[in-house]
């Protein structure tokens, strides 16, 4: 938004306020209450906003430079000085690149099917946006959905999980914050550290953006910065899975900031000490599972299974069960339609080994079976 | 598989210490170096041979970070055999053992075989707590004891198989009572209920019994 205004009234379109953004759209509102008020707060927004950062944080501009990744050289040696001291500056490769953009820099360009798909995906996500605007203005259509169950294309997930998540809005009203967090948390020790250190390499192990320093340190930037943030959850295991993830689509500042929309605000209490809101949906999941499966509710009461085995369901979105394609594509939808996509698959999985769940005897082997048939 | 009894197991410990490699290595006989974090509670299944019966032993094991308390107890009720790891190089996992002992106690059932185990002693470089001190502790605490290895497998298959021995030797004790299952044990599904009430020694015994 550049800027806001007051419109002429009219027996239309009583008390209008225009707004007008940066991409030249205009809209008028109109049969606002409190106009006065609300063009009043907008206008102190935009005010405390500053210009160059929208330009910084835009997923436009992002895109627009995804291709020249190198730092200009051009800045003069005081700053440059200065940058080197932080451990997180515009020179690190992880503040301007996704790890994915990192990592498919260095392979030759890939023509195969897998590769074309995504071309084709790109493609029908270009012509939405056009059709229906980019970035928070962006219309939210039937269409929409239809291409989020496609899954969205790898170069458009960051931008898309911040712009469904509300990251973007806390991200560009919060320029540096990052930054400065993770100045004041580099060297610090503590529980949380530890814990992190420990499970560093334990994120996403066999993929290849985190076998080499550049990508575990960055996962080790975020965490500890969120830890040092939000000192109720610090750190709890399950969030390095997730976050290994928003890291391969996202800068590091992206990455914390969609971390920050799921510990407060998607996935609220999940991570708390004692995991308290994933142990709340593991009983709305076994009520929605009486709901819909009451014959298997039964059998799987007296097997006491469905607790156990669904908490790292919830925990990591699936990431830690399910082939990677698959969960990737389940957090494209997770991030635009919120957890009841997770509530959804949960009981679809129940539902097609439902036979196989039925014939157990103990709980082990109804274990075996989920454990089993999901991975594939 | 055909079993005479399944006996339930629940690994324990710190988070790292190698709770995960163990079940993986007595399980697929394989050690992964690197590996995803166990969430909330995995699962393993091995079939064994004691005294010559087959014994299906079904393990739970469960993360090791605090927040993951409350869920890891409630595996406590059911389990016949507790391994409690740590790792002899951190001392702060050794430390944590009281802990981890206690809540072991307050939430099993009392005749819980507990065997505690010193993972990662091919790493005797950089040992931080000796093997004297492990040996103590379980003493102290009337534990089993062994020092493993999941990396080269050493003592991996002692550590599972002399508790289920033990346990084993409970029951012909009569000290666990098999048809409850809360105490973590199963008779096998073609295993005639009447063998457990027979055991070989009382056999041709006197009118005890009191049989028609």
């Amino acid at each position: 938004v550049t800027v806001v205004e007051k419109a002429d009234s009219s027996s239309v379109l009583p008390c209008p306020v225009s707004i007008s953004t940066k991409n030249k759209m205009n809209f008028l509102f109109a049969n606002l209450k409190d106009r006065d008020f609300l063009v009043q707060r907008i206008s102190d927004f935009l005010q405390r906003t500053p210009d160059s950062l929208w330009g910084d944080t835009n997923p436009l501009s992002l895109i627009g430079s995804s291709g020249s990744h190198n730092v200009p050289l051009s800045s003069s040696t005081g700053s440059d000085s200065v940058q080197k001291g932080r451990h997180y500056h515009p020179g690190l490769p992880t503040a301007r690149q996704s790890l994915l953009q990192l990592y498919h820099r260095d392979g030759p360009e890939d023509l195969g099917p897998k590769a074309m798909k995504e071309r084709m995906k790109e493609e029908a996500w270009n012509i939405h946006f056009s059709e229906f605007g980019r970035g928070v203005c962006m219309y939210r259509t039937s269409r929409t959905r239809e291409l989020i169950l496609n899954g969205i294309p790898e170069s458009l997930k960051g931008e898309l999980w911040l712009l469904f998540s509300g990251a973007q809005n806390e991200m560009a009203s919060h320029p540096g914050y990052y930054g400065d967090l993770v100045e004041q948390t580099m060297g610090l020790c503590s529980l949380a550290t530890e814990e992190i250190e420990r499970d560093l390499h334990r994120s996403m192990p066999e993929h290849r953006a985190f076998q080499n320093e550049m990508g575990i340190a960055a996962l080790r930037r975020v965490l500890t910065a969120y830890a040092h943030r939000n000192p109720n959850i610090g750190y709890c295991q399950a969030m390095n899975i997730v976050t290994s993830v928003l890291l391969l689509y996202g800068t590091e500042e992206e990455a914390f900031w969609l971390l920050v929309a799921l510990c407060e605000r998607m996935l609220p209490d999940y991570y708390n000490t004692r995991v308290v809101g994933a142990l709340v949906d593991q009983g709305v999941f076994e009520d929605l599972t009486r709901a819909f499966l009451p014959q298997l509710y039964e059998h799987m009461q007296e097997l006491g299974v469905i607790t156990t085995i669904s908490l790292s369901w919830f925990l990591t979105l699936f990431l830690s069960v399910m082939p990677f394609d698959s969960a990737v594509l389940l957090v494209d939808c997770f991030f635009y339609e919120g957890i009841k996509v997770i509530f959804q698959v949960a009981l679809a999985v129940l539902h097609d080994n439902m036979d196989a769940l039925l014939a157990c005897s103990d709980e082990g082997e109804a274990m075996t079976i989920l454990g089993s048939l999901i991975r594939i | 598989m055909a079993y005479a009894y399944l006996f339930k197991y629940i690994i324990i410990g710190d988070t790292g210490v190698g709770k995960s490699c163990l079940l993986l290595q007595f399980t697929d006989k394989r050690f992964q170096p690197v590996h995803d974090l166990t969430i909330g509670v995995e699962f393993g299944a091995r079939m064994i041979t004691i005294d010559g019966k087959q014994i299906k032993l079904q393990i739970w094991d469960t993360a090791g970070q605090e927040s993951f308390r409350s869920i890891t107890r409630s595996y406590y009720r059911g389990a016949a055999g507790a391994l409690l790891v740590y790792d002899i190089t951190r001392r702060d996992t050794f430390n944590h053992l009281t802990t981890w002992l206690e809540d072991a106690r307050q939430h099993s059932n009392s005749n819980m075989v507990i065997m505690l185990i010193g993972n990662k002693s091919d790493l005797e470089s950089r040992r931080e707590v000796k093997k004297e001190e492990g040996e103590a502790f379980a003493r102290e605490h009337g534990l089993i004891f062994m020092e493993t290895s999941a990396k080269t497998a050493s003592n991996v298959e002692e550590a599972f198989i002399n508790t289920a021995k033990e346990i084993y030797e409970k029951i012909q004790e009569g000290v666990f009572d098999i048809n409850n299952e809360a105490n973590g044990i199963k008779i096998g599904p073609q295993h005639p209920t009447t063998n457990s009430t027979l055991p070989s020694s009382q056999g041709g015994q006197h009118a005890g019994g009191g049989c028609c």
